[in-house]
């Protein structure tokens, strides 16, 4: 490890080395109490404005009376009359090393060196440019808070410190170890989470070594490590509400420099079907609205299958009016009824992920020719079928209750309908046992994927699929970690 | 929020269940002697779980004995349990697609662990009761208490075969020598099954001998004339479940110890 | 790649490609029979498939799906079904056949032998609703040949009388079998109802007919003629009480919205009735109230039973109107 020399000089020529090509590189060699010294920072990620009203104010008012002896101070004594005998607000641990420096460089504060001292003094004068705390996109809800996650670490860690003022609240920060050196917090109530599952995940955080570190998702293969999962264990918000929420029942956030997204582990199934609006509306119409997510989430990933295995192998479960039409509709066009389905699954998926990446000036553009194609041309042409696009149509939309599913769905949907379509009646109940088996297989850190509360271990439980009022849930807080009955 | 990695009442009573569908046949005789029968050896058995038990603890022969025999029973019940669902998928539906997913299943069987099968019990109970709920208003309509007397009435008194599975001596291995009370309530289930089907086929058919699942095939109400097929998909997803677990019972009997979860290890 | 990689892969491929070593693909394209004739002729057996097999249509709210006649004649009830499911467009499929039409006069036996043949082939299913019908295989594929919808019409006759109809599985027993036959350029069925025992088939008229519906607590009104008025009842509970050698038949009968109450004598015509009923069946070897049974559950096997090869015990009938 580099550490610093004495040597401004030296110093600051190491630091040339490093950044002297980079545009944003800044250095000012300043005088301060008579002692040479240079101001070290990164231009648009300090703020140089009030990193000189802070410094030359404080300088100029706390200047110390020439010595009789006209003699300027030393690097030394500088540091020491800076850093402990004046009111400069610099940071309490000094810079000892070249990658601390880099390290606090890249936070965004400005770093004092001064001639014939090995330490620099650093001062948080961050003015980085960062997308504010607005309303994540991603998660709606009518009643309750409308912030959201930033980008940046320190202001997620300051909107969670916000709605959890206790000392209960952990929020330690930790450097990953990637070629970027990104920052990430684990975040924690020490009297809620079990102390060894959060040493678990501390550990296996600090040894985990991701290329890169772009949001907190790319931890998961180190925290789950299989080669293939249908159901991942964590869930993700971009709610510091919904975050602090999780915190209170025990769980363990991941939260990553750059990304809003926070990690929260470990989840249940029963999870994807809950939003914070349920407990702001009343029990009964939340209750409804769960059992309408469940419905609508199984919907979507067995509709397209059951509907090719009824309609072909077990006709007398249709209505028969409903059946001839299926039938006739089949018999018009060139593929069976299973590929056509397929078909009509996957033209539907193009046109979401067209929809997802392209600008939004041509949005308009790909809604009319999707309908266009879809909706008239293709039913004209013989290609496709009423029948058939009004079940695909139906489960896309119904996959939109529940989005955080939606990889999984995706997935299902389409190995239910492949088996329900070239196995029949027995593809599909292997489906669905596949289906079964990966959700109760799952798992993480000794809690299980599905339960303890809701269905079907206990479906009347109190905050299952359905809920009972706010007021009963109180009197008995919920932890991930408690045992099972 | 830890399971424990043994199978759960629920897990066993489903394979147990399952096979009895399966097994559950129409008595030669009269039901009501097939009935009293019936219950005896319910009795029977549940007193037979509990001396064996009680042996399990106090004589290591028999300890040795007992598992010794019991891996072997496991694979001739899933050799079985392979064999009746096969038929009802080649005679129902057409297809010998178990037959392709068969190695997945044992793979399955073999990898999970038993806190898997137990959640996955508790799904599939839900569907059986549904199964049971679904199949009482369209065979109501068809059952008349006369047609079961009548019948009777000409038929001789014989005594019924008990149905009896390896489930029900799986105690003692895994609760390390005790026998857990959900054990004892398996033969009763076994027979709760059997008394369905004879005094269903009793009250719909009365005399006529026809097979087992021409009562599913019977089933008829409002716009739905059929649902006998819905009825035989619950219980293949049962038999698939039975398949998996017997699998993994037969490797925690080899192995002694329950293939780590992936709940548990993570 | 190293070894164990390849072998990897090697496994891999060989458990997908025995997955689908057992895999099919099926379409919708069938002939879904819904009713079935059967008949004896003098050369041997003669089948009527009633199937509905749609034409092609992308556009759903254009699709139609008549129902079509198919029939074929053969030696036996095997061969005779075989040619005429080769008579269908498509291969037959018979998960939505529930009705079976059957004629007048050995019915039982042409019955017993397609049970067979449905426990043996799947081609039904032996709770398929029974009729009968004194219309000729001949007329009824005519009829079905040269007027559009009269096969549907059928069909929706069927579904609407099949309440009335026994199943398949009752051949052995008591049936009493809906009549359906000509009525103008339609088929309709029949007020009366033909009784079938082991004894043979019995005419049964009208009043008795409609009397024996209500005793067996089949649902839907039932309609009466006493006194030369018309009293229909919607719902009526039957209770049966056995003294020592007596019966005694009580019959609650709840009457249709805004039919006014009866009269004494129609109530005695009613109670008449219903004892001519049983006794009809009785004579025929019927049980029609089940009084066999009902005195092997009070006395015991050991006791004195009930027998149709017995006089039928006296019975005496009483009807009371709900008035709600």
């Amino acid at each position: 490890m580099q550490k610093l020399s004495r040597s401004l000089a030296e110093n600051l020529a190491a630091l040339d080395a490093l950044f002297g090509a980079s545009a944003d590189y800044y250095v000012k060699e300043i005088a301060i109490y008579h002692c040479k010294g240079a101001i070290v920072l990164f231009d648009g990620m300090a703020s140089l404005d009030s990193l000189w009203e802070l410094l030359l104010d404080a300088a100029s008012r706390q200047a110390p009376p020439n010595r009789s002896d006209a003699q300027p101070l030393t690097g030394q004594e500088a540091y020491a009359l800076i850093l402990h005998g004046s009111a400069f607000p610099a940071e309490s641990s000094p810079v000892q090393d070249m990658p601390d420096l880099v390290k606090r460089l890249t936070a965004g504060m400005a770093v004092l060196l001064l001639d014939g001292c090995a330490e620099g003094i650093a001062f948080s004068v961050q003015g980085l440019k960062y997308r504010s705390v607005e309303e994540p996109s991603g998660e709606g809800n009518l009643r309750g808070s409308r912030e959201g996650f930033a980008d940046l670490l320190r202001v997620n860690l300051s909107l969670l410190r916000r709605l959890i003022r206790t000392p209960d609240l952990v929020q330690e920060v930790q450097q990953a170890d990637t070629a970027a050196k990104t920052e990430y917090a684990l975040c924690y109530c020490k009297s809620r989470a079990d102390p060894a599952m959060v040493r678990r995940v501390r550990k296996t955080l600090a040894a985990a070594k991701p290329e890169l570190l772009l949001d907190s998702s790319y931890f998961v293969p180190w925290l789950l490590p299989s080669w293939a999962r249908l159901f991942t264990p964590v869930s993700y918000t971009e709610r510091p509400a919904a975050a602090a929420a999780k915190l209170c029942e025990g769980k363990i956030i991941v939260l990553v420099n750059g990304s809003p997204s926070a990690m929260v582990l470990p989840a249940l199934f029963c999870e994807n079907f809950e939003c914070l609006d349920d407990y702001a509306s009343t029990a009964v119409f939340a209750s409804f609205l769960r059992v309408l997510k469940y419905a609508s989430f199984y919907l979507t990933v067995f509709l397209p299958g059951v509907f090719v295995c009824l309609a072909v192998y077990l006709p007398e479960l249709i209505p028969p009016q409903l059946l001839y039409k299926i039938a006739a509709a089949e018999k018009a066009t060139p593929l069976p009824l299973f590929a056509e389905m397929l078909l009509v699954i996957l033209v539907l998926e193009v046109i979401r992920e067209a929809g997802l990446r392209m600008p939004q000036s041509l949005g308009h553009s790909v809604s009319l020719v999707s309908a266009l194609i879809l909706g008239d041309a293709a039913i004209a042409t013989g290609l496709m079928s009423t029948p058939v696009i009004f079940v695909a149509s139906v489960t896309a939309i119904a996959l939109f209750v529940t989005p955080s599913l939606y990889e999984p769905a995706v997935l299902l949907r389409l190995g239910v309908l492949l088996a329900a379509g070239i196995a029949g009646p027995v593809g599909l109940v292997g489906a669905f046992f596949a289906f079964l088996l990966s959700l109760s297989g799952t798992g993480m850190m000794g809690v299980p994927y599905l339960a303890p509360h809701p269905f079907p271990q206990a479906p009347l439980a109190e905050d299952g699929v359905i809920r009972r009022n706010y007021r009963r849930l109180s009197r008995q807080g919920f932890n991930i970690w408690q045992d099972r009955r | 929020m830890k399971q424990k990695e043994v199978f759960s009442g629920p897990a066993l009573g489903l394979s147990v269940l399952t096979a009895a569908l399966a097994d559950a046949a129409a008595p030669a005789g009269s039901v009501r002697t097939a009935l009293l029968s019936g219950l005896l050896n319910a009795a029977v058995l549940s007193a037979l779980i509990l001396l064996a038990g009680a042996f399990w603890q106090r004589s290591q022969a028999f300890r040795l004995a007992w598992m010794t025999a019991l891996p072997l029973w496991l694979l001739a019940e899933l050799a079985r349990t392979v064999l009746q669902a096969h038929a009802v998928c080649r005679e129902e539906f057409r297809s010998m697609a178990l037959l392709g997913a068969l190695p997945l299943l044992l793979w399955a069987g073999g990898q999970l662990a038993p806190g898997s099968w137990n959640a996955a019990a508790r799904v599939l109970w839900w569907m059986v009761f549904l199964g049971i709920v679904l199949c009482l208003p369209g065979l109501l309509g068809q059952m008349h208490w006369a047609r079961l007397v009548a019948a009777d009435a000409a038929r001789p008194a014989r005594s019924v075969q008990a149905l009896v599975y390896a489930e029900y001596f799986f105690g003692p291995p895994q609760c390390a020598g005790k026998t857990p009370k959900h054990l004892l309530g398996l033969p009763w289930l076994a027979f709760a099954v059997q008394a369905a089907a004879w005094l269903g086929m009793g009250l719909v058919f009365g005399a006529g001998d026809y097979p087992q699942r021409e009562l599913l095939r019977a089933w008829n109400a409002g716009v739905f004339s059929r649902l006998d097929a819905l009825l035989l998909l619950v219980w293949l997803a049962c038999a698939f479940y039975r398949i998996g677990f017997l699998c993994t019972a037969l490797r925690t009997c080899l192995c002694g110890t329950a293939p780590a979860g992936k709940g548990a290890a993570e | 790649m190293n070894r164990r990689s390849r072998f990897k892969l090697l496994f891999t491929a060989l458990c997908v490609g025995w997955c689908f070593l057992f895999l099919r693909c099926e379409t919708t394209e069938k002939s879904m029979v819904r009713a079935v004739y059967l008949a004896r002729t003098e050369t041997g057996t003669q089948v009527l498939l009633w199937y509905q097999a749609p034409e092609a249509s992308a556009d759903a709210s254009e699709a139609s799906a008549a129902v079509q006649a198919a029939g074929a004649e053969g030696d036996t009830l095997e061969k005779a079904l075989s040619a005429a499911e080769e008579a269908l467009p498509q291969a037959a499929d018979y998960r939505l056949c529930d009705y079976l039409l059957t004629t007048p006069g050995g019915a039982d036996a042409l019955l017993a032998d397609y049970e067979q043949l449905v426990l043996a082939r799947k081609c039904g299913r032996t709770a398929a609703r029974v009729s009968c019908t004194c219309l000729s295989g001949e007329d009824l594929l005519k009829a079905c040949e040269k007027q559009g919808g009269f096969a549907d019409k059928l069909l929706e006759k069927l579904k609407a009388h099949s309440a009335e109809m026994p199943r398949l599985y009752q051949h052995g027993e008591t049936m009493l079998l809906p009549l359906l036959c000509r009525a103008e350029e339609d088929a309709a069925f029949e007020k009366t109802a033909l009784l079938q025992t082991g004894a043979g088939q019995t005419e049964l008229p009208e009043a008795q007919a409609e009397m024996a519906r209500l005793l067996a607590e089949q649902p839907g009104a039932k309609t009466f003629w006493l006194d030369e008025k018309q009293v229909k009842i919607r719902r009526c509970s039957v209770s049966v009480t056995l003294d020592k050698n007596a019966v005694r038949l009580r019959l609650d009968a709840q009457l249709a919205a805004g039919e006014p109450q009866p009269t004494e004598a129609q109530r005695a015509e009613l109670e008449a009735l219903a004892v001519q009923t049983v006794h009809t069946f009785w004579q025929q070897g019927a049980d029609l109230l089940a009084l066999g049974p009902r005195r092997a559950v009070q006395a015991g096997t050991n006791g004195e039973m009930f027998t149709t090869k017995n006089a039928c015990p006296e019975i005496r009938a009483d009807v009371h109107f709900l008035g709600f």
